[in-house]
């Protein structure tokens, strides 16, 4: 790499250049990407990526305010109900005109279909896959529904509080007869489980017929039996079914969080089928450039978005590098906040994002704050909307053949860049805070600082130190720690670098160099960091804020959920809980 | 107004002004002209041969809750306080009586039984002299500790004069009518100390002074409770009252029970029920 005789460091070109004005409809080449103009959405049309509930989550809710309005009328008015007690009761005597032995038998077998010990093991089962498989999002959605659908069944159950059948009942009842209890149970269970564990598309309208069809024998042994009204067991049905589909439609769209069987970070969304067709046509329209594939690129580095390459058309074609960012990041980015606090204390700055449209400005801002001041980083090209707050695509350069520094041959002329890209964000006023192996690229010979998210304007010297000491520890990793020293003496003072250790915990290490360093030192048994902190002058260790009043009370706040959480275990595996 | 307010208004007020037909009510013990309610009815239904189901004539003071119940074969209310239920009432087609003793029935169509297990607030110490002089020191003693209470609860002694007799006979016989025994021997009644003697582990010592042992006592007295239950046995049926109830509760529950709970005769009900429009084969 060729340095300017005064030894300063030499801050690369960016790759791309701005893209062209905005609304205009044409074809230009700008650095090898063919741009094909943007087009702004007009008001009142449909955003790129809608998450609605289709039709047939619209039949579904229409039908269930129906059995609302139907439970209203029924029991409001004493005229309706008698009315459809001398319908139920009416069609209920004639499954006693049939009544045999052999059928008997037949509808006691399949009555147990509504059991409590039945229903407990479908959804025990269901909430241990789904832990399993960490979809939490369908584990809570599972939970809710079996909760709200039971809830309502009971309380309705009371209030109408409706007798059994007059017929001679010859199978188990517990409690008013409206709404079928165990219709509902089922209903709910089946409808969770086909929405949980199935995939969208054949698997699940098999799952969902083959509920369908469990119900109705469920409801037919119910009335041969005599203890449900007719219009108990369909209002239960209905009901129950519509509330999970409504529920699942609304509180885990397929679009959002799809039904894998795989295992893996939360926060990666499916970039196929409706959001790859969203994506393509939002980055046409927004950027206008002409995506030809989308595939995730580096899902394993990333937890807080999902990293996409797109290869969009150009002479030849090229790639860009885009991050997908949603509401399921915002929150993984929030509980990831909590945990931290909860475990280290509150770091400065770790404040949560309240919307994904602030997340994304922020990383923008960063990005263009740091690319500004000369942080050799990857071009932004721009915010791509895919559904407005919720969900965005951050779209930038990519950097074709770069690696990883801990991948590359390490000189000092590599060291010395760098250790500058920290004195620039020292210079400039701005932290990294995220400065891993991962995150330090090697581009075309030159050091690029990639992942800026976490990025921070006017930190707090403690935060400067850390970004210090996790680079030298990088560089350290394929070098050693007294030829990192020496360079960074260039370039930082004896006292910056002690400071830069003094302030060095594990809990400031992220868990790549963390885990780089034990490597280390099990194999060659060097301490890497001692070995910073011996070279560097004495000195004091920096403690950072270990309590707060938000630790304290979020620690308060989990430990009362761990004690609920392990009371509702408990009181399931007693046999005594609500599932 | 919007669409949907009124849309809202027009739901909520259907089902205000619906909501007054609807519900359980209550296992009361009212007249069946006064209403029967649906809960009367589900009793009925769960054991139709049963000639009586249980009823709620009123509650007492400290009776926080009154969950129902029905299921087939069994039905009744449960009465808590403080979420925890302390008397259930239940009607099912027979119940095991064998291990209860029989007791005076108020209806001449109903048979009566207990099985109770409880614990009276009373403290009773039987003191038990030696000798002659340990019969004077007990008298006095008795004496100036008469009307004293442990723990609110009242201590009533007893002195057992005979003292012809030897002291362990005596002493067994008070332990096993539960009392605690306090014996005055030639020693006690010169240093004014007893020997402490009870069932209850702790609750024993010697060269005690009268303040130490009611404080030995104190420390370790049985909690006062009544539990176990009572059986009604009739044409049909059986209702059950199971009794667990512990301190200032179990001292008034089972008189309680006997007035606030009744017998209702299923005849009726189902007679009501279908001048009421509910179709009962």
């Amino acid at each position: 790499m060729d340095r300017p005789p005064d030894g300063s460091i030499e801050r690369s070109e960016p790759i791309a250049r701005e893209l062209p004005d905005v609304g205009v409809r044409r074809e230009v080449r700008v650095a090898g990407i063919r741009v094909a103009g943007r087009r702004r959405r007009p008001s009142g049309e449909k955003q790129s990526l809608s998450r609605d509930l289709r039709t047939s989550g619209r039949l579904w809710l229409v039908n269930g305010i129906i059995m609302i309005l139907i439970w209203i009328m029924l029991f409001a008015f004493p005229a309706t109900a008698d009315w459809w007690t001398r319908q139920d009761t009416a069609l209920l005597n004639r499954f006693v005109d049939i009544r045999t032995a052999s059928l008997t038998s037949i509808a006691d077998f399949v009555a147990l279909l509504g059991s409590e010990w039945f229903l407990r093991v479908l959804r025990i089962g269901t909430l241990l896959a789904l832990i399993f498989v960490h979809r939490w999002r369908h584990f809570f959605a599972v939970l809710l529904a079996i909760l709200l659908v039971q809830g309502t069944v009971e309380i309705v159950s009371y209030i109408v509080g409706r007798p059994r059948p007059f017929v001679p009942m010859i199978g188990g009842w517990e409690g008013p007869s409206h709404p079928s209890g165990p219709v509902a149970g089922l209903g709910v269970t089946l409808a969770a489980m086909s929405y949980a564990l199935a995939a969208a598309g054949r698997t699940r309208r098999i799952a969902l017929s083959v509920s369908g069809a469990l119900v109705t024998l469920l409801v037919l042994a119910q009335l041969y039996l005599g203890v449900d009204h007719p219009s108990d067991a369909v209002v239960a049905g209905f009901f129950s079914a519509a509330f999970t589909v409504v529920l699942f439609r609304w509180f885990a769209p397929e679009s959002t969080f799809p039904v894998t069987w795989k295992r893996g970070v939360a926060a990666h969304l499916d970039v196929t089928g409706a959001r790859g067709k969203a994506i393509t046509r939002a980055v046409g329209d927004q950027l206008g450039l002409e995506v030809l594939e989308i595939k995730p690129f580096g899902l394993e580095g990333s937890g807080g978005s999902t990293p996409l390459r797109l290869k969009v058309a150009g002479d030849p074609d090229q790639h860009v590098f885009a991050k997908l960012y949603s509401s399921t990041h915002l929150r993984s980015d929030r509980w990831y906040k909590v945990a931290r606090t909860i475990l280290y204390g509150s770091l400065e700055d770790e404040v949560r994002f309240t919307t994904v449209r602030r997340l994304v400005e922020y990383e923008d801002y960063i990005q263009r704050l740091m690319s500004a001041a000369g942080v050799p980083s990857a071009e932004p090209f721009g915010i791509v909307e895919l559904v407005p707050e919720r969900e965005y695509l951050m779209v930038s350069e990519f950097l074709e053949g770069s690696e990883e520094l801990t991948n590359a041959e390490i000189d000092d002329a590599i060291i010395d860049d760098a250790l500058g890209v920290i004195r620039s964000m020292w210079d400039a006023g701005l932290a990294h805070r995220d400065v891993k192996p991962a995150n330090v690229m090697l581009n075309n010979g030159r050091i690029v600082l990639i992942d800026v998210a976490f990025g921070t304007v006017r930190p707090t010297p403690w935060r400067q130190a850390v970004d210090l000491a996790n680079m030298m520890v990088i560089l350290a990793l394929r070098t050693d720690a007294e030829r990192v020293y020496q360079r960074a003496l260039l370039q930082f003072a004896p006292e910056d670098i002690a400071e830069a250790f003094a302030a060095t915990r594990s809990v400031t290490l992220p868990s790549q160099s963390r885990s780089s360093l034990a490597l280390v030192k099990k194999e060659q048994g060097i301490d890497l960091v001692e070995d910073f902190r011996n070279l560097a002058p004495a000195t004091e260790p920096i403690s950072i804020q270990r309590w707060s009043n938000r630790r304290l009370r979020l620690t308060v706040g989990a430990l009362i959920l761990a004690v609920v959480v392990i009371a509702f275990v408990v009181s399931e595996f007693l046999g005594t809980g609500v599932l | 107004m919007t669409k949907r307010t009124v849309l809202a208004v027009v739901v909520l007020a259907l089902a205000v002004g619906g909501c007054s037909n609807l519900g359980l009510g209550e296992a009361s013990c009212l007249p069946p002209e006064r209403g029967v309610s649906s809960a009367n009815i589900l009793t009925i239904q769960a054991v139709p041969t049963a000639k009586y189901t249980p009823c709620l004539d009123e509650t007492r003071l400290g009776w926080d809750t009154v969950e129902w119940f029905a299921e087939d074969g069994r039905a009744g209310f449960k009465i808590s306080r403080s979420v925890s239920p302390f008397l259930t009432a239940i009607v099912t087609p027979s119940c095991d009586v064998s291990d209860a003793v029989q007791v005076e029935s108020a209806q001449s169509d109903i048979e009566r039984y207990e099985d109770i297990e409880s614990q009276s607030p009373e403290i009773e110490i039987t003191v038990v002299p030696s000798s002659e002089r340990a019969l004077l020191r007990s008298r006095i003693l008795v004496d100036e500790l008469e009307g004293s209470e442990v723990d609110r609860r009242p201590v009533i002694f007893s002195l057992d004069e005979n003292i012809e007799q030897q002291v362990s006979p005596r002493v067994n016989f008070a332990l096993l009518h539960d009392q605690y025994v306090w014996v005055v021997g030639e020693l006690g009644a010169e240093e004014g100390t007893v020997e402490l003697r009870s069932n209850t582990p702790g609750a024993v010592g010697s060269g005690l002074t009268a303040a130490q042992a009611l404080d030995v006592i104190q420390a370790n007295v049985p909690e006062v409770f009544y539990r176990g239950n009572w059986y009604f046995t009739f044409d049909g049926g059986c209702i059950t009252y199971e009794f667990n109830a512990t301190g200032t509760l179990a001292e008034t529950v089972a008189a309680d029970a006997d007035d606030a709970l009744g017998f209702y005769p299923a005849g009726l009900v189902v007679e009501e029920a279908r001048q009421q429009g509910f179709i009962i084969e």
